[in-house]
């Protein structure tokens, strides 16, 4: 393998993308299959998959995924012919073949030399194993497919009246089909047909449906739609100048302006549609949350039931490729942890299998994620005595509830007694925050002892188009997300709340907010004093003053170089309709450092 | 490399009285002044990002990097678009001005004096004399990778004390 052209890339490439695709469905098809054993589609669904592998694999002469494909195709074959109900070992075999065949793809692009581990060919020995033993099992049922075979099959025919029809279908000037004919005949009623035919193309498998499903959709490359997105962000930025500079030069109803706005609400639509090429479906990444959620449960010798719900649901790509790891890590998390064995729940007066529902949704431009287990719920006394019996806290500190369970973040942190595949490393909770903060998002965990957790996944759903205010501190605009606000409002010397001669907090109403020290964090020699933005992040409120509120717009979010990334305050930029470059204030970091607590503030002024 | 037979480019640029050269084909482009909005809490050389074209860059004053007084920036001032090694990042380097490229054969490159090789002169390549000008050929990367770009900011500590960060380079 050792003279592979880029041709030849090219094409592994194409193998291991649309295997991926087979492979996914397989899984979703095999967890349908065990709820519902007698499927028939499913099971033809199944074939079908490791058919194509087979015929792709064979194209690039890739042996291991050939056989293994080959013979998990055999085996489904005596189960789609003889109509036979699926057992669950053989659904677990069908998923390793697949579990193996994905693997074997994954060595396929680092040029490694794929042999046949001993793995391999005990799971081929094992597929070969049960073709035998159902080779014996079947007695020689012919494979009906014919229309007249089956309706004689049901009985709707007999054999006699089958010959006849078919003679006259020959002779017959115009071609009929056999359905019409029976009926034209007399010998089956329309209702009977269409039975007999519904019965047909489940066995024949609809193979014309799938293909037309398919031709409506194409295969873009990931980083062609990224340079389209890219160059949207660019098209709506150099628009942003251009309607400033043109409503200096035109009066609104000039025939220019009204053009310009046409184009501007095409652009915006434009922009939509660049986006939601981005968009993908979470359900493959909720198809695997079940699946990794079933094998842990059967590694851990519990009953659990996955459930997964609001799987049309769309995010970024970019968001659902790196939502994928924490996902898996809480399901795990869930069935290790929140669902007790088969006894503790009988107990407890619970059904004995455990139920897990993962719901995903969209709601105000983030994607929600929920895991919920009915599980036995997390005793935030335990938390709190293993975080300070692993030294992570001091023990003389009091917290709240929610604060003691979310010590559970805490690197290091884990309650289980011993060190298993599934959990109990300790690594785990802290890495789901931190890999979900990195994409602006954040965990959220409710728990009731005896009830069940829900952990709460909030992500944006795209990371390059937001709502944005603009704002004017000092002698910059800086903008803040619009999701973010609550409100704007004027606020007179007399509604400063002073603490040792710092404005601290501001009045309104009956409502007092903390005040975030903007001069301090922007480096402002005067802090502005007759206007305040109310920020809320995650229930927590404070108040930004501002010298001006200018106006709200879509912005492009762009990335700031790497080096400015750890500054607290600001999460990106963006370019203004003067060409400027203006800063994104970062508010849920914020408030988090400046408003959570009036007597705790950790600026430490 | 962009090499003659025995020499590279430059391109020269002037900081107060001094003359420096940087290798051309470290060199992007060469811009007048752009707007520039600043990045509070970042250290002193860094004046803050631009927008060129849409790209968002950070840009940073050599007069203050190589600590000399800070001046008004005025038609002469350039900005020098350089690409930062290993990144495929651009940087602009604020400069006076910017005179011309010269052709600098090897022979005519001294290497840098022994003070200057360690610490905060370690960006120096080499000392160009051509006829009767002393030139300051710089390395690119020991300009912007010596210790600042992993550290354009200071410490963050909102409201507390300002502490710079300072990490072995």
């Amino acid at each position: 393998m050792s003279n592979q052209s880029e041709w030849d890339l090219e094409i592994i490439q194409d193998f291991i993308t649309e295997s991926n695709e087979h492979l996914s469905k397989i899984e979703l098809d095999c967890l349908g299959l065990e709820n519902d054993p007698s499927n028939m589609e499913l099971l033809n669904n199944l074939f079908r998959s490791f058919h194509t592998i087979k015929g792709m694999a064979g194209f690039i002469e890739e042996n291991t995924i050939l056989e293994i494909s080959h013979s998990t195709e055999t085996l489904l074959d005596f189960f789609r012919r003889g109509g036979k109900n699926v057992s669950p070992s053989i659904i677990d075999l069908i998923l390793m073949s697949a579990d193996i065949i994905k693997h074997t793809c994954s060595l396929l692009t680092e040029w490694e030399r794929i042999c046949i581990t001993p793995e391999v060919t005990e799971h081929l020995s094992n597929l070969s194993e049960w073709v035998n033993l159902l080779k014996c099992s079947e007695k020689a049922e012919p494979e009906a497919i014919h229309l007249g075979e089956i309706m004689i099959q049901e009985g709707k025919l007999s054999e006699e009246e089958l010959l006849l029809l078919l003679k006259k279908q020959k002779e017959s000037s115009e071609p009929r089909f056999l359905g019409q004919l029976a009926v034209l005949e007399g010998k089956a009623t329309p209702k009977q047909v269409v039975e007999s035919l519904r019965k047909q193309e489940v066995i024949r498998g609809d193979v014309k449906r799938t293909e037309n499903i398919i031709s409506s959709t194409m295969r873009i490359s990931s980083d062609k739609v990224d340079s389209l997105v890219d160059m949207m962000g660019e098209l709506l930025i150099l628009q942003a100048v251009l309607e400033q500079e043109a409503k200096k030069r035109f009066v609104s109803d000039d025939i220019f302006m009204q053009n310009f706005v046409r184009n501007v609400r095409i652009t915006k639509r434009l922009q939509d549609y660049a986006m939601s090429l981005r968009m993908i479906s979470l359900k493959p990444l909720l198809q695997r949350a079940q699946r990794i959620g079933r094998d842990t449960a059967k590694a851990l010798n519990k009953q659990v039931d996955v459930v997964i719900g609001g799987d049309e649901t769309e995010a970024d790509r970019n968001v659902t490729e790196k939502l994928a790891e924490p996902l898996m890590h809480l399901v795990r998390n869930c069935v290790g942890h929140g669902i007790e064995n088969t006894e503790s729940r009988v107990m407890a007066g619970k059904p004995e299998a455990g139920q897990i529902n993962i719901r995903a949704f969209t709601r105000r431009g983030h994607v929600y994620i929920e895991i919920s287990d009915d599980g036995q719920g997390i005793d935030h006394d335990k938390v709190y005595r293993k975080a300070v019996e692993k030294k992570l806290i001091e023990s003389s500190k009091n917290l709240s509830k929610d604060e003691c369970l979310d010590l559970i973040f805490l690197p290091g942190f884990t309650t289980a007694k011993e060190v298993d595949a599934v959990s109990g490393r300790g690594v785990g909770l802290d890495v789901v925050k931190t890999e979900i903060a990195k994409l602006g998002g954040k965990v959220e965990l409710k728990t009731e002892i005896n009830k069940g957790t829900t952990f709460t996944l909030k992500l944006p759903v795209n990371l390059a188009v937001i709502s944005g205010t603009i704002v004017g501190i000092g002698d910059n605009f800086y903008i803040i997300p619009t999701l973010c606000i609550r409100k704007i409002a004027k606020v007179s010397i007399e509604d400063w709340v002073t603490i040792k001669g710092m404005r601290r907090m501001v009045r309104q109403g009956k409502d007092l907010f903390s005040l975030i020290p903007i001069d301090k964090i922007l480096e402002l020699e005067t802090n502005p004093e007759n206007l305040i933005v109310v920020v809320e992040q995650d229930g927590k409120t404070a108040a930004i003053p501002v010298d001006e509120v200018k106006e709200r717009r879509d912005i492009v979010v762009k990335s700031l170089n790497g080096e400015f990334r750890e500054l607290g305050y600001v999460s990106g930029a963006t370019i203004l309709g003067d060409g400027r470059v203006s800063l994104i204030l970062d508010i849920e970091n914020l408030v988090r450092m400046g408003g959570e607590k009036n007597d705790n503030n950790s600026f430490g002024l | 490399m962009i090499t003659t037979a025995s020499g590279c480019k430059y391109l020269i640029f002037a900081l107060g009285n001094e003359e420096f050269g940087l290798p051309i084909q470290r060199v992007k482009e060469i811009i007048g002044m752009l707007t520039i909005t600043r990045v509070p809490k970042t250290l002193g050389f860094v004046k803050g990002v631009i927008n060129l074209r849409g790209k968002i860059i950070p840009v940073m004053d050599l007069r203050l990097k190589f600590g000399l007084d800070e001046k008004q920036y005025d038609e002469r001032t350039c900005l020098i678009v350089v690409e930062i090694a290993g990144y495929s990042k651009l940087i602009a380097l604020a400069v006076d001005s910017v005179s011309e490229v010269l052709s600098i054969q090897s022979a005519e490159i001294e290497a840098p004096p022994d003070f200057a090789s360690q610490g905060e002169s370690g960006f120096l390549r080499g000392m160009g004399k051509v006829k009767d000008r002393v030139l300051l050929l710089l390395d690119v990367d020991g300009v912007i990778n010596n210790q600042d770009l992993v550290n354009l900011k200071k410490n963050i500590d909102i409201g507390g004390e300002i502490h710079v960060q300072q990490t072995e380079a």
